[in-house]
């Protein structure tokens, strides 16, 4: 709390974003007239806004810490739990995917933890996959219908334990890799100084042709999930290209933001992104993005990446039931 | 090692974290008004809100969530041509913070450019590019 207080102090900007948005939604709560629905009564909406702000904040803090982008949070949750549009939910989740992304990066830029040659080096591959798999994950929604949905989530559960064993497997070992091959020709290299330690850590990155091509297949899933692809970015750069624990984090987090920044724009070109819905998901996002790169700069990021294994093997367990209740029209009672 | 000993960061990657922080952040702040100007003025908005939050609870899918509060789905950037609306304003807000990627990739771009970076200049150009043709509606999703 006392580091919390700490950003506030030294980041007037995010003090007044986050006064004028707290201001603002009191007033909405005190003044607000909103007329009950026959699903939804007035004061709901206030609070599904409301609720929406704080989880967001919470999420975009934890998010940026493990270098995963929201998306990988929020898209399967929002699956598992709610009943909302899969569209609705994975238009949103690119904003909740971009967001942190976008606002720490200034700080992962100056303080050098994130590398521009690396951002760049992921950036297409990134946006290519991204908006291929946007574009099929709404081909498949209108093609397939419901079954499409059931679909989605049962896939989504799968990769989910994937990722979750990705995390288990991975472990401590991987916060200061030794590079097992020459840097090559792509010139993938840095140095960054690592505050926990007190001392300067170089690195040099490999495999730079494998980690392209697995960049694509990263950006692919995340634009077609709505995820944003953060969770297999860092294991990319980290377990397979050698850089270490918070460069490859902090980079990734950069990366997502240029990634779903293209995902994004067909959503919103569509209409399928409802600002109402979106917007304090945004701002959540924006908020707690700042305060976890600030964060992020001085911590080891292990207990977060344990926080998030067990969320995604929770929300798998999920995810799995509906897709299989979906798709073969049985009651599995989970959850 | 002291504070002037530590690895200098670039300056393309400052660029592009200044200019992406700044849009993000004057994004939020035209939502944050937008959407409070939405939910306490209601008529003033494209969709209803207590409308929208209904069908998007229920499940309904975008085309039905767009005819159930406000019309029908619109295409292209819809939200310019409301921006006294408070939902639009919100959207508008939200699209401003998206949309400054692209000048931070040109921009730090330019600077690669000129510190004898030039492949990491063209693929921050690329980059550009294509997150540019999104936003015009060249990259669309289909049907």
């Amino acid at each position: 709390m006392k580091m919390i207080l700490k950003v506030f102090k030294h980041t007037p900007e995010l003090a007044l974003v986050t006064v004028l948005t707290v201001v603002g939604y009191a007033a909405v709560a005190l003044f607000s007239d909103i007329a009950d629905t026959e699903v939804l009564r007035g004061g709901d909406v206030i609070l599904i806004v409301t609720a929406s702000l704080l989880l967001s904040t919470v999420i975009a803090i934890v998010a940026v810490i493990g270098g995963v982008g929201g998306g990988v949070i929020f898209t399967p949750v929002m699956l598992a739990f709610t009943s909302i549009d899969t569209l609705v939910i994975r238009s949103t989740g690119l904003v909740v995917a971009m967001f942190s992304g976008l606002v720490s990066s200034r700080l992962f830029m100056r303080n050098g933890l994130a590398n521009i040659r690396l951002v760049y080096f992921g950036a297409v591959p990134i946006i290519i996959g991204a908006i291929g798999g946007s574009l099929l994950a709404v081909a498949l929604a209108d093609s397939l219908g419901e079954q499409g949905d059931a679909l989605v989530r049962l896939l989504l559960g799968v990769i989910l334990v994937c990722i979750a064993v990705m995390f288990v497997t991975g472990g401590a070992k991987t916060e200061f890799p030794e590079p097992k091959a020459a840097a090559g020709k792509l010139g993938l290299r840095g140095a960054y100084w690592e505050a926990s330690l007190g001392r300067t850590i170089a690195f040099q990155a490999t495999h730079g042709v494998t980690g392209w091509f697995l960049l694509l297949a990263v950006g692919f899933t995340g634009g077609f999930f709505g995820l944003g692809g953060g969770w297999a970015v860092v294991p990319v750069f980290n377990l397979l290209m050698a850089i270490p624990m918070k460069v490859a984090a902090a980079a990734s987090g950069v990366l997502l933001a240029i990634g779903n920044a293209a995902a994004i724009w067909p959503y919103i070109v569509a209409g399928a992104l409802i600002p109402l819905f979106a917007a304090p998901w945004m701002l959540g996002q924006v908020i707690g993005g700042i305060v976890g790169a600030h964060i992020l700069t001085g911590i080891k990021a292990g207990f977060v990446r344990q926080v998030l294994i067990v969320l995604m093997l929770l929300a798998s367990i999920r995810l799995l039931s509906r897709g299989v209740e979906g798709l073969f029209g049985v009651d599995i009672p989970v959850l | 090692m002291s504070a002037a000993q530590r690895p200098a960061p670039s300056r393309a990657g400052r660029v592009y974290g200044d200019t992406v922080y700044w849009g993000a952040l004057i994004g939020a702040v035209v939502s944050v008004v937008g959407s409070v100007m939405a939910l306490l003025a209601l008529d003033n908005n494209v969709l209803d809100p207590a409308q929208t939050f209904s069908a998007i609870w229920q499940g309904m899918g975008v085309a039905q969530i767009w005819a159930a509060a406000g019309g029908a789905q619109p295409g292209g950037h819809w939200y310019l041509d409301h921006l006294t609306k408070g939902d639009a304003l919100a959207m508008g807000g939200l699209a401003l913070a998206v949309a400054s990627v692209v000048p931070a990739l040109l921009w730090s771009a330019g600077r690669l450019f000129a510190a004898g970076d030039r492949v990491y200049a063209a693929v921050a150009g690329i980059a550009a590019l294509f997150v540019f043709a999104a936003l015009i509606g060249w990259i669309a999703l289909p049907g």
